[in-house]
């Protein structure tokens, strides 16, 4: 059965009987909205590729691998004939193998020949690069890799720069580091054979459309040395990975998505916390719920990760959890937390810990569902469904063996994405989970990469870097930045290009928290949109569960001082904010109802800011804020309504319904989308300047958007129908967190109004 | 809306975003187009010629120099004498080529950051030829030109033995390594300036100069020891922008300052050349005529090569003409350091005289020595003792490994007193124990005057 790790485990009972007896409980079974039972999946081996090396094999047998799965051979043999591949894996089924193999093949046959490895963080290129050491060490053979990032100590980098065959790195390290010196690097870029790109669905939105970007930039220098690399990536699972990886690297790929891995039988189960006040749609909160439901799996010596979302519940779930597990005095703790802002050795400890089944649980920020190797625990808990359905495979996929059973849990919390996934549990069962969208093409993130890629190496009046390059270069040589040359165009500013170009986002700058004091200290850091609403003069700024007074927001120098306080109120601001179209990129009328998507100028100013009580929320005061108001420029997604689609719906309802349905539609797009439900914003206009009509939009966070607005329209009619769908099912009674926004005081009317315009929408639309 | 609406509204709203991020987006200066540049008449205001090349044309500008011409206090000339072993002494090589086959090389560029964005505009070489001095200048007269001109300066250098510069090393010799790949040339000729020895005179410049001179830029160096004055120099922060200038609007004028700038930097490479082998032969024939500090930090920098000898005349030429006034910290070192030297070569008394007037002026290093020595030679264990707590008196409280030494040193030389007195034939054979001092007293920084 479950495997022998849990040997240390006293008496445990089997772990089918524990779940029997969590789902047939008084307290839980009405609460599970599906217990839904993965069949378990025998391996499928094929025979090793004929070209692979005997040294290479004996390697391998030496680390106990003496087959390959399916998968595996197939992703091997696509890399090995000179074919870009993407492979979809799900966890613990042996990815790595996947570009390991053809690489080292690569080197052995050629040791002239180079790879470059990147991951999107840090810590998993360490966790990778001591797997592939380690191989490398059994093989004997004269191949040198090097992790290459922030932390790597200068004498070390020529060495690595010369000598490398295996560099490890991040796109960030890539980008400012790498590429704009690649004269240093003339050995890797001449002798490129691949680039393997692991995590590539966290390539995704912005972040992954930047990537895209230094992508573009990587094949360009390629190209100059000589070199065309193939590249192997890896997904988890999404609806469209090879799409994504195309989008991505630009080049066709060949897709391998059947997995040989086995897989134990496994339990995934949904649990909609019960509702604890109707009137309000007020349900127990899945922070609660998850404690209860790990204390029971944990009491019962069942090894069990829990996922919390943020690190402040980490840290309050750890120590419920702890306080819930009585522990004999000297004995180690048995549960851990992990989280970013631990140490590295710390963490280290956790993750050996819970392999060698030293630890029986842990919670954890999504930190720990990327690949980092932790062994395969027997059952997750998802405090809320992590946004996307990617991430939510990732983190249950953390609970489950080749062999035995294993249970994942997933905790709705009220929000509107939470309840549709606990109301359409199929949802997270079926076979359709998100795309991973990214806009290479963006413009904002395009003309970042263009001027780096110009520092580069010089464009060619003819050169493709995505559409209309010809253009940008012109316009950024009237802007002065480039200089045209005969037929060349030519980097001319002192400035490096790729320090002022953050990947992670494509607005460049951040708000730092300052803790005055006789030894100021940096206490956090505050993105740009928040704030005017978090760090504005004299908020109350909330961080790690202490309260800090902003004594003064430097809008110039991007700072803001704060002391700490002990007070009994927190501080809620007003944004005022204001959309104007600028463009309508597409527009599909039916009978009244007119969808469209297009460009937006958003403006935002934050007006007041009132003191609510702790606990009561008690206005016990308010102040004006003085910040200047912003604009960003992004795209959108809106329909707007005529009088006959209004008809029924009293006038003085129709700015609560649109609210309602506007807060609905932001926070259910993610089921269409790979993202967080925070990249959106929503704003409803009882008449828009531009339509005329009351108008509700859907705009994206970030500058100039990533194609989510676009998507959203194409996807208009499936994201009405689920609207409607959650609505109508929903139980509250006048509007709740989980479907159009509480209901409660003057917008207490806004789930019947906001019910009617979706009725309406679905009825017009052709069936 | 088009496409290059959408852009400059998408520009603008990145320079609104991030406006510091963004100075390179300044207001646009009127764009000249590209046929004007190429119309720019260079020749005339810049004087130098076009040269036709097989990677295209190239600009270069001759100017000669007769080697009697003044720069600073040194005529151009000056490096001419340096041969044997004082040349050998400043440029740090065992066997250096001879002044004629040297090339003094120095580059403006478009940027400080680094990175294959950044270019190599003007690059100066100068060389002597018969009689006089050629200093030629490459200039890069459009961003495309620069196989051109890098042939032409490759081929060059070429023909010379060896590279002198100020700081190429770290800075000018990697930028034309980058701009050698950017231009992909890959012959033997092009890869002359990194085989042939380089004498980098910013080496020598801090081994003379650091903690003397506001700094050891070029500039703070020449006109101290060349007496040179740059009048209207355009300053190297200025720099990059004018040749942009020249680029975008064709204005290249203003670009003269730029190779006059360059020519000075070149013509101050030889006369700290010169100046460097005087300083050494001076220190063989008549080291009194040296300025003391100089001297000093010329037998610092013996003491480097292995000349302790040599160090030792120096220092002991120049110590008395310093004096402790002018500057009590560097004459204290520079006075331990002599007194090492002595003590080295065996005189001891002399070692001991020094010391000990180091040690009434106050300085605690020189204190512990004096222990040292009277507990190991003159076999004076409570005369050390007695030094050894007065030094710790006088002690700085914050510095715990120097303090825990000289403890360490009090509580053995306390036993041995007491064993002497009992048995007044042991000998202290503990020969590491004079180390750890050393390395107490080194952690502890530079000495202090008494108060």
């Amino acid at each position: 059965m479950a495997g022998r790790r849990e040997d240390t485990v006293k008496k445990q009972l089997p772990l089918a009987e524990i779940l029997d007896s969590l789902r047939y409980d008084p307290e839980f079974r009405a609460n599970f909205t599906a217990w839904h039972e993965i069949p378990p999946l025998e391996a499928q081996y094929a025979e090793f590729p004929a070209e692979i090396d005997e040294r290479l094999r004996t390697a391998l047998g030496g680390h106990g691998i003496e087959r390959l799965y399916t998968h595996q051979v197939a992703a091997v043999e696509a890399a090995l004939s000179g074919r870009n591949v993407v492979v979809v894996t799900p966890t613990a089924s042996g990815k790595t193998l996947c570009y390991n193999l053809p690489v080292l093949q690569t080197i052995l046959a050629n040791p002239d020949a180079r790879a470059l490895y990147f991951f999107p963080t840090k810590a998993l290129s360490q966790d990778q690069m001591e797997e592939l050491h380690d191989l490398v060490t059994t093989l004997g053979a004269d191949i040198k890799t090097y992790t290459y990032d922030g932390d790597t100590p200068g004498e070390v980098r020529r060495k690595i720069r010369e000598a490398g065959h295996v560099v490890v790195t991040n796109p960030d390290m890539l980008h400012t580091g790498i590429l704009p010196h690649h004269t240093k690097w003339v050995k890797l870029f001449e002798n490129l054979k691949y680039v393997v790109i692991d995590e590539l669905h966290q390539y995704r939105g912005v972040f992954g459309s930047h990537v895209a970007n230094v992508i573009r930039r990587l094949q360009r220098i390629c190209k100059f040395y000589g070199s065309n690399p193939l590249f192997i990536c890896c997904s988890a699972t999404i609806a469209n990975p090879r799409e994504l990886a195309e989008n991505l690297v630009q080049r066709p790929f060949t897709l391998v998505e059947r997995n040989g891995a086995p897989r134990g039988r496994k339990v995934i189960a949904v649990y909609n916390p019960p509702v604890v006040n109707r009137e309000l749609g007020i349900r127990q909160s899945s922070l609660n719920a998850a404690r209860m439901i790990a204390t029971r799996l944990l009491s019962s010596g069942v090894q069990t990760i829990v996922f919390a979302p943020s690190r402040v519940r980490v840290e309050l779930l750890l120590r419920y959890l702890r306080d819930a597990l009585p522990r004999r005095v000297g004995e180690p703790q048995k549960v851990e937390g992990y989280r970013g802002g631990y140490l590295p050795s710390e963490r280290r400890a956790v993750e050996r810990g819970l392999r060698e089944g030293r630890i029986l649980g842990v919670v954890s920020t999504n930190a720990l569902e990327l690949g980092i190797d932790i062994g395969c625990l027997q059952a997750s808990v998802l405090t809320g469904y992590p946004g996307t359905l990617a991430s939510a495979w990732q983190q249950m996929g953390r609970a489950g063996r080749r062999t035995g059973l294993s249970l994942a849990v997933v905790v709705a919390s009220s929000s509107p994405l939470g309840q549709y996934v606990a109301l359409n549990p199929d949802y997270l069962l079926g076979k359709s989970p998100e795309e991973g969208r990214i806009d290479p093409e963006n413009l904002l993130v395009r003309i970042s990469h263009v001027k780096c890629a110009a520092f580069e190496l010089p464009f060619r009046v003819d050169e493709d870097f995505g559409p209309e390059t010809d253009e940008l270069l012109e316009l950024l040589s009237r802007e002065n930045v480039l200089v045209r040359s005969g037929n060349t165009y030519h980097w001319m500013a002192e400035a490096f290009p790729a320090e002022g170009v953050s990947l992670r986002s494509a607005a460049i700058d951040n708000f730092v928290v300052i803790e005055k004091g006789p030894k100021p200290r940096l206490l956090g850091e505050v993105d740009r949109p928040s704030a005017p609403l978090l760090i504005h003069d004299e908020a109350i700024y909330m961080h790690s569960g202490s309260q800090y007074h902003v004594d003064l927001l430097d809008w110039k120098e991007k700072k803001a001082y704060v002391r700490k306080v002990d007070v009994d109120y927190y501080t809620d601001a007003n944004l005022a904010v204001d959309l104007e179209v600028l463009d309508s990129f597409a527009r599909e009328e039916r009978s009244g109802i007119v969808a469209e998507h297009g460009e937006v100028a958003v403006k935002w100013v934050a007006t007041i800011f009132k003191k609510l009580k702790l606990l009561t929320n008690e206005n016990v005061g308010w102040g004006k804020i003085q910040i200047p108001e912003e604009t960003r420029h992004t795209t959108a997604y809106w329909l707007s309504f005529d009088d006959r689609a209004l008809e029924g719906i009293p006038q003085a309802r129709v700015q609560e319904g649109l609210s309602g349905l506007a807060h609905l539609l932001r926070h259910i797009a993610p089921v269409f989308l790979l993202c967080d439900p925070r990249d959106l914003q929503e704003v409803a206009q009882v008449r828009s300047p531009f339509t005329q009509r009351p108008t509700i939009f859907v705009y994206e966070n970030q500058p100039g958007g990533v194609g989510m607005a676009r998507r959203l329209f194409a996807a208009h009619e499936s994201l009405i129908r689920v609207a409607l769908d959650l609505v109508t099912r929903c139980e509250c009674e006048n509007g709740c967190p989980g479907c159009v926004g509480p209901g409660i005081g003057p917008s207490a009317g806004n789930k019947e109004a906001a019910h009617k315009l979706l009725e309406r929408i679905t009825s017009h639309a052709p069936a | 809306m088009l496409q290059r609406d959408r852009v400059l509204k998408a520009l603008e709203t990145l320079r609104k975003a991030a406006p510091a991020a963004e100075t390179s987006l300044s207001p646009p200066a009127p764009t000249v187009p590209i046929e004007a540049q190429l119309n720019v008449p260079l020749v005339e205001i810049l004087g130098g010629e076009w040269r036709e090349t097989e990677q295209g044309l190239a600009f270069v500008k001759d100017t000669f120099f007769a080697l009697d011409h003044l720069h600073g206090t040194l005529p151009i000339g000056a490096p001419l004498g340096a041969v044997g072993d004082t040349f050998r002494r400043a440029v740090g090589h065992a066997d250096p080529p001879s002044v004629t086959r040297l090339g003094f090389f120095d580059t403006e560029t478009t940027g400080l950051s680094g990175g294959s964005g950044t270019y190599i505009f003007l690059a100066g070489l100068g060389t002597f030829e018969g009689q006089r001095f050629r200093l030629r200048q490459y200039f890069l007269p459009r961003l495309d030109g620069e196989r051109a001109m890098l042939r032409l300066l490759f081929r060059d250098i070429a023909s010379l033995h060896a590279l002198v510069s100020y700081n190429g090393r770290a800075y000018d010799l990697p930028l034309l390594q980058a701009r050698r790949t950017m231009a992909r040339m890959r012959d033997a000729e092009s890869e002359t300036p990194w085989e042939i020895p380089h004498f980098d005179l910013l080496r020598a410049a801090r081994r003379l100069y650091r903690g003397r001179l506001e700094s050891c830029s070029l500039v703070d160096v020449e006109s101290h020891v060349l007496g040179v004055r740059r009048e209207d120099d355009v300053p190297g922060h200025a720099i990059p922008a004018l040749y942009f200038d020249y680029l975008r609007a064709g204005r290249a004028s203003p670009l003269r300052s730029v190779f006059r700038h360059n020519s000075l930097d070149i013509l101050s490479l030889a006369g700290l050349l010169a100046s460097l082998v005087r300083l050494f032969d001076q220190a063989g024939s008549s080291a009194l005529e040296i300025e003391p500090n100089d001297a000093v930090a010329l037998a610092r920098w013996y003491e480097l090569d292995g000349d302790h000898r040599g160090a030792e005349l120096l220092y002991r030429s120049a110590l008395p003409r310093m004096g402790p006034n002018s500057n009590p910290q560097r004459w204290a070192r520079a006075s331990s350091r002599y007194a090492h030297l002595l003590k080295r070569s065996g005189a001891r008394d002399e070692a001991l005289a020094v010391w000990r007037s180091l040690w009434e002026q106050g300085d605690r290093e020189a204190g512990l020595e004096l222990a040292k020595h009277l507990e190991h030679a003159t076999h004076d264990p409570e005369g050390a003792l007695e030094v050894a707590r007065a030094v710790l008196r006088h002690w700085p409280p914050g510095d715990l490994a120097g303090l825990r030494a000289v403890e360490h040193r009090i509580q053995r030389l306390t036993r041995r007193v007491a064993t002497t007195q009992t048995h007044p034939r042991a000998v202290d054979t503990r020969e590491n124990c004079g180390r750890i001092v050393e390395e107490g007293a080194a952690a502890t920084g530079g000495a202090r005057p008494q108060e």
